[in-house]
């Protein structure tokens, strides 16, 4: 039995497109070829939609043709034995005659079509005709769909003349029976254990086929996974790479189930009503992405119509729905086990003509098509006019036995209501259709053998879409470019398509994504966080894995720009049914704001909903705060800890939003926040919807040159898709070339550390590749820190060149890095930054220029910003010790510092050195000669120590040190300055008060070390005292000037 | 007790060792009752201050030497205090307006003004004027300088200015004509090896004529130095001895071993090495000048007649740089890479002549 139908339809296809089977395998060019072989299986469902479309056209045109078995019969031998015979020609013409193909396509098509259709129809009805002409007409008509053989039309019109008006309509069933063919098959389900066989076959056959086409790609310089695994298959390599290589691709097809895309139309068709037990006894089966409908959505559809659903194959399955990247191996087994493969339509109809109601889903697609038909008379037309462009395109598409099937599903879709309309036979094309469903169905039911023939064609498909090409949709888009309507919405393209519900997010598809997480966390929000049974949560550690956030109150998306955050939480709460109170940036969200309107706002109700269909006002808010790191200057002034108390306190899940996680103001924020970072989508995940804008948008793009828009916007979807909309504004085709040169030019400027920026500076390499321009661009990502890097770090570079030169280059890079530094001084004083150009030649480029090398060691930070400070340090000992001083001598800071204080150093220091502790009063001597605090000595030691000297200190024994700090504070030394501590000088003993005061002022003196500011808030502090005291301090400075003179008078 | 440059400070103008008749014009300058703005410029050690000093107690008695010290706070227009030490006495009032940097020019106007503004209580018994010392005047911005030129003028009825400067030549020219200009020169190595031996009988000490020499010649003629160097000998060793060590200040050393190391070796290696001692000196405060000077001193000994011409220009000319520049390393590296570069082809020429 099975092999009957085999080789009815083999029949068929010999008499209508004689090789109908043949071309699948032959027709294709290599290109195709390959393309096919590579092709991932995102792509085909597209391509099978289509395929099925065609053949089931195909079928149904048998199936009036031969009414009888007998006819059928007689008719496989010779289709038989003609296929056998013709297969390899045919792919030699195919393969080698593609030139002949590509002129004819310039020749009218409609009337092609036309004729085509007729020759068809009349093949159908006269099977007498000389098998030679038909077998070459069909061919041609085949391979060129619509490509007008001379031969052919001639032979056609002559038909024509002679066929009625009922052959027109009847062709315009054929084109529309395909669809209530389906359902009448999903009717049958006795014929299953037919279909099954056939599946079995089919299946194998077009194996074959693909087979000896890789064999040919096998040539072709191209190779991927594929393709490589299809040839280790038939060449049987060692084993061990076949597994790896069944690994690999078992791996990255699971990539690409994560990453797959959600349901295309969800939630956009109606689901069917049916009769409650209309699926009684059936069982389904999904893979892949259905178009509208989830897996639960599925189950629940099915459930309520009384069948049932699994997810795994089993023979008891009776259908399998195949959506979008059907799993391969659900694929295959179900194939083996002879499950029927249907689409979701014809799921949804099935459901409508098992509970009596006349199906619609399938001819949806067809009323579409006539809803866009005048658009493709339009572009028909100008096809006609425009001889060239035709040419370019069919240049662009290859020939290949899926474009053309394809372009005949194209045609067969546009052309019915063309016909109609052209030949003015029919003017209402919807009637017409309903009229002849009824007859195709009749039809149909009557003929059980249609059903297996069906299922059988698309299992082939199937089967070969499977290893259909990326390509092919390109090519696919190629073609609806014409069906399309021109739209002339003049949004941007970022709001023209925006996604409109969740399902059309880009990147966040996942079952771990973000935007699941995040609506996981909304729904339970309110569980959570209010009510009197809530649950008692802990904080998660920071580390924890797949928190679910529920302690958290708020929400944070960071993620760079285009990524998709504002949207994710946008219509993540529009799916919820929350009510949105959103605030960015140019909204002022100070403080004072948030407090009160923000509070005012979420204890509101929207009434929204009530105004729109009278449901309840919802009282579900979720708070939106985009753009949280942008809360800045004074406006916004202590946003984010009025946000923080927000978040304690709040009643309402909120949202925030940021770029940067890490911005030391959303620090303190990532606290209280469940963390949600949203990477940037890979391309592939871009990728895909980017090409169906730009179907829609008529652009015609290589999937490499979008690619490289891709890249050029660094992931950033909004910025793709304002790029391409500009690329494309003046010029709808893109090519490679520009997209990169575009992309190149537009990249985001990315910012660079300063220690990358000094990699580049020296790098040899890198001055192979960059202008002088751009070299002094590598100065002016921090002007300011830039030159210090440089100074710092060219003696580190290995400069290449000449070992007698090296000396001459650090020598001119020296020379230029203090030229520069002249210009940095004119700079500043000045205020003239337009020399900063210069400044950037000197101080970065030209150094760069003559160390360009590498680096030898590590690039470190420039340390002279810290040398910088310990200087101004030692200068501030130095003039505290001056002014200590002073009164006994007369020199200035520098001379103390030059002369004095080695001198001063020695006479303190080698009492105690020498004599110990009998010492101690010698040296304290001379520190009261020159009215030296403790801390004075400390410093004078600092300032008097050298690299590689001994530190005198260090010899004078701890017990020393520490009867000299005793003997020092004891003997309470009367100064005639006033230490920072003015309060003390209140309390009664003075020598108290010194003490007090040491202490403070070594305090003061350690805080003071590097910080003005503290200093001076210190000395505000005690300003008012230090006045108070003044007239103390004088009196205590006479004293001291009293005993200062005293000794004077002794020196004399 | 105090150091012996401190200790034997002449305090009376009539009592000073060298530069007598310039002693004796300044005393009568006091004498005649009024006194003009007075620009005392010098080199380190010559006395300037010791002379200042003298001068003030002439003309207001001993009382000068009462000393005190006082914190003064001044604001800045940008809200920033400033404080300053002064000494002080009841007559007259010294500062050093370069300790706080670029914002001299405040202390300048508000010190001047404060000072300038109040009357002298009691005119019978004193001068009717104030004195203010200004110390290192040529180390003031340009901007003081300007501040200081105007309020000069106007309150010269109560209050003089005593500027005390190493050199004049950053002094604005302004500023000198308004000054009576006084130069203390530098003592000679005679008039140093008179006082060292003085000195050195005051403490009861006997010091040898060629020590004393020796010190004189390492002090550059700056007489504190020489006492300084002198007590120092003393402490080291006593008696003296003629051929007696005389201990170089440690930042000494440390640049001629640094040129030392400049010369044995020429290498980015080097550099690097020389960069980080060239930091240790910024960072101790040895003026830039200084720096350059005494390492050009050591480099050359190194060099021969032709190459020393070459270094001295470099040296010049990135000293002049050094000058323009913020970042004094900068320059300083520049040179040492400039002179390795010609002192390694010096050397590379000579070895290969023969």
């Amino acid at each position: 039995m099975s092999r009957n139908i085999k080789s009815y339809f083999n029949v068929v296809y010999t008499k209508k497109g004689d090789k109908k089977p043949s071309p699948v395998k032959s027709s294709k060019s290599p290109a195709n070829k390959k393309l096919q072989v590579i092709s991932s299986d995102e792509e085909i469902p597209k391509a099978q939609k289509k395929n099925e479309v065609k053949i089931k056209k195909k079928k149904t045109k048998v199936i009036e043709s031969d009414s009888s078995d007998e006819e059928v019969k007689s008719m496989k031998k010779k289709a038989k034995v003609k296929t056998e015979e013709k297969l390899i020609p045919v792919n030699v013409k195919k393969l080698f005659g593609g030139k002949v193909v590509q002129s004819e396509v310039k020749n009218k098509k409609k009337k092609q079509d036309e004729d085509f259709e007729k020759t068809l129809q009349q093949l159908d009805d006269d099977f007498d005709i000389d098998e030679s002409i038909l077998d070459k007409s069909m061919n041609e008509a085949m391979f060129e769909e619509s490509t007008p053989k001379k031969t052919l039309s001639k032979e056609s019109k002559l038909k024509k003349e002679k066929s009625s008006k009922e052959d027109t309509t009847v062709v315009e069933v054929a084109c529309k029976k395909v669809k209530h063919e389906k359902d009448s098959l999903n009717k049958d389900k006795c014929d299953n254990g037919e279909s099954s066989c056939e599946m079995v076959n089919t299946p194998k056959k077009e194996k074959m086929k693909v087979e000896k086409d890789t064999a040919k790609v096998d040539k072709t310089p191209v190779s991927r996974k594929r393709k490589a695994e299809e040839d280790l298959d038939e060449s049987g390599l060692d084993p061990d790479q076949e597994r790896y290589e069944k690994k690999r691709y078992s791996a990255m097809l699971y990539k690409q189930y994560l990453n797959r895309s959600g349901p295309v139309l969800k939630g956009q068709k109606e689901m069917p009503k049916g009769k409650p037990d209309c699926l009684k006894n059936l069982c389904f089966l999904k893979t892949g992405v259905l178009e509208s409908m989830e897996k639960d959505d599925m189950d629940i559809l099915v459930k309520e119509h009384g069948g049932r659903t699994v997810s795994a194959v089993s023979k008891k399955v009776n259908y399998m729905v195949v959506g979008q990247d059907p799993g391969p191996s659900k694929l295959e087994k179900a194939r083996s086990f002879g499950i029927k493969e249907i689409t979701e339509d014809e799921l949804l109809d099935m459901i409508l003509v098992k509970s009596g109601m006349p199906p619609k889903y399938v001819k949806h697609s067809e009323d579409d098509d006539d809803i866009v038909c005048s658009p493709i008379k339009e572009s028909n037309e100008r096809r006609k006019k425009n001889l060239k462009e035709i040419e370019k395109k069919i240049k662009v598409e290859p020939k290949s036995p899926k474009k053309e099937k394809e372009n005949k599903q194209e045609n067969v879709k546009s052309k019915s209501p063309k016909f109609k309309e052209e030949n003015g036979k029919v003017k209402n094309s919807k009637k017409e259709t309903e009229e002849e469903n009824g007859k195709v169905k009749a039809h149909i039911l009557a003929n059980e053998k249609t059903q297996c023939s069906g299922n059988k064609v698309k299992s082939i498909k199937n089967e070969k879409e499977s290893k259909v090409a990326k390509s092919v949709e390109n090519k696919v888009v190629a073609v609806k470019r014409e069906v399309v309507e021109v739209s002339d919405d003049n949004r941007s393209w970022t709001e023209k398509y925006k996604p409109k519900d969740i399902a059309g997010i880009i990147g966040q598809q996942g079952d771990n994504s973000n935007m699941k997480k995040l609506i996981s966390w909304l729904t339970n929000w309110y569980k959570n966080h209010s009510g009197k049974n809530r649950p008692k949560l802990v904080k998660p550690s920071p580390w924890a894995k797949n928190d679910d956030g529920a302690y958290f109150k708020c929400a944070l998306l960071s993620g760079s720009p285009g990524v998709g955050k504002t949207t994710t939480a946008t219509l993540v709460a529009k799916e919820l049914g929350f009510d949105v109170v959103e605030f960015n940036a140019s909204d002022t969200r100070s403080k004072r704001l948030l407090h009160e309107e923000v509070a005012q706002l979420l204890s509101t109700k929207s009434l929204a909903t009530y105004f729109k269909d009278g449901s309840a006002p919802t009282k579900k808010h979720v708070l939106l705060m985009d753009e949280v790191d942008g809360m800045a200057g004074n406006e916004d002034r202590g946003g984010i800890q009025e946000l923080i108390g927000l978040i304690k306190n709040t009643s309402v899940p909120i949202i925030c939003m940021c770029n940067d996680r890490q911005h030391p103001k959303i620090r303190s924020l990532v606290n209280y926040c469940m963390d949600l970072r949203f990477a940037n989508p890979r391309i592939e995940q871009i990728r895909g919807a980017m090409m169906s804008i730009c179907f829609k948008e008529k652009v015609k793009i290589s999937p490499d040159a979008l690619m490289e828009v891709i890249k050029g916007a660094g992931m950033d979807i909004r910025q793709t898709l304002n790029n391409l909309s500009m690329w494309t504004a003046a010029n709808k085709n893109l090519t490679v070339d520009t997209a990169q040169k575009e992309s190149n030019a537009s990249k985001k400027d990315t910012v660079i550390g300063p220690w990358e920026v000094i990699r580049k500076v020296f790098s040899e390499e890198e001055h192979k590749k960059t202008s002088i321009a751009d070299k002094s661009k590598l100065f002016f990502y921090d002007y300011s820190i830039a030159p210090l890097f440089v100074q710092e770090n060219y003696l580190q570079v290995v400069p290449h060149c000449n070992k007698k030169d090296l000396l001459e280059r650090v020598a001119s890079a020296a020379d230029a890095i203090s030229m520069g530094d002249i210009i940095d001084k004119k700079i500043r004083s000045t205020n003239n930054w337009s020399l900063l150009e210069s400044q950037a030649m000197y101080s970065s480029v030209l150094p760069g220029h003559y160390m360009s090398g590498h680096f030898g060691g590590q690039i470190n930070f420039p340390g002279w910003l810290g040398k910088n400070s310990k200087r101004t340090k030692f200068q501030r000992l130095m003039t505290e010790l001056q002014v200590h001083m002073r009164t006994t001598a007369s020199a200035s800071k520098t001379a103390v510092n030059l002369d004095y204080i080695y001198y001063l150093r020695d006479s303190i220091v080698k009492p105690l050195q020498k004599e110990g502790s009998d010492g101690v009063a010698k040296s304290l001597e001379v520190m009261q000669a020159y009215n030296l605090l403790r801390e004075d000595l400390d410093s004078i030691l600092e300032l008097s120590q050298w690299p590689k000297r001994k530190d005198p200190m260090a010899s004078v024994e701890s017990k020393v040190k520490a009867a000299f700090t005793r003997a020092y504070n004891k003997e309470g030394a009367m100064l005639p300055y006033s230490i920072n501590t003015g309060t003390f000088k209140k309390k009664t003993s003075k020598v108290e008060s010194d003490v007090y005061g040491d202490v403070e002022g070594e305090e003061s003196d350690d805080n003071e070390d590097d910080d003005d500011i503290t200093k001076d808030a210190m000395i505000k502090e005690k300003k008012k005292p230090a006045t108070k005291t003044k007239k103390e301090t004088g009196e205590g400075s006479k004293k001291g000037a009293g005993t200062s003179k005293g000794r004077a008078k002794k020196a004399k | 007790m105090s150091l012996w440059a401190d200790k034997h400070r002449p305090k009376d103008l009539l009592k000073v060792d060298y530069h007598k008749e310039q002693a004796e014009n300044l005393k009568k300058l006091t004498q005649q009752g009024d006194f003009p703005h007075l620009l005392v410029y010098g080199p380190v050690g010559a006395g300037k201050k010791t002379r200042v000093m003298c001068l003030l107690k002439e003309l207001y008695g001993p009382g000068v030497e009462r000393l005190r010290m006082e914190q003064m706070t001044f604001t800045t227009p940008s809200n920033k205090k400033v404080e300053i030490m002064t000494v002080n006495s009841n007559y007259h009032i010294e500062v050093n307006p370069a300790d706080v940097g670029i914002y001299d020019r405040i202390v300048i106007m508000d010190l001047i003004k404060t000072v300038a503004q109040s009357q002298q209580l009691d005119v019978n018994t004193q001068r009717e004027f104030k004195v203010i010392v200004l110390t290192d005047v040529d180390e003031l911005s340009k901007d003081a300088q300007h501040a200081l030129r105007r309020t000069m003028e106007k309150y010269i009825g109560n209050c003089r200015l005593i500027l005390c400067a190493n050199s004049t030549s950053r002094v604005t020219a302004a500023i000198r004509s308004r000054c009576l200009s006084i130069r203390v020169p530098a003592p000679t190595n005679e008039e140093i090896i008179s006082i060292l031996q003085s000195t050195c009988k005051k403490e009861g000490l006997n010091l040898p004529t060629e020590l004393a020499l020796k010190i004189a010649e390492k002090s550059d003629r700056n007489l504190r130095k020489a006492l300084l160097i002198c007590e120092a000998c003393k402490v080291e060793q006593y008696p003296f001895n003629i051929n007696q060590e005389i201990p170089l200040p440690d930042w000494h050393v440390f640049i001629n071993d640094m040129a030392k190391e400049i010369v044995k070796e020429q290498s980015i290696q080097k550099i690097a090495t020389v960069r980080t001692n060239l930091y240790e000196l910024i960072i101790h405060g040895i003026p830039n000048q200084l720096i350059f000077k005494t390492l050009l001193d050591e480099l050359l000994k190194n060099c021969d007649v032709e190459l020393k011409s070459k270094v001295v220009e470099h040296a010049a000319f990135y000293e002049h740089r050094m000058q323009h520049g913020n970042k004094h390393i900068f320059h300083f590296e520049a040179f040492i890479a400039r002179f390795m570069c010609l002192y390694k082809k010096f050397i590379e020429d000579v070895t290969s002549g023969f």
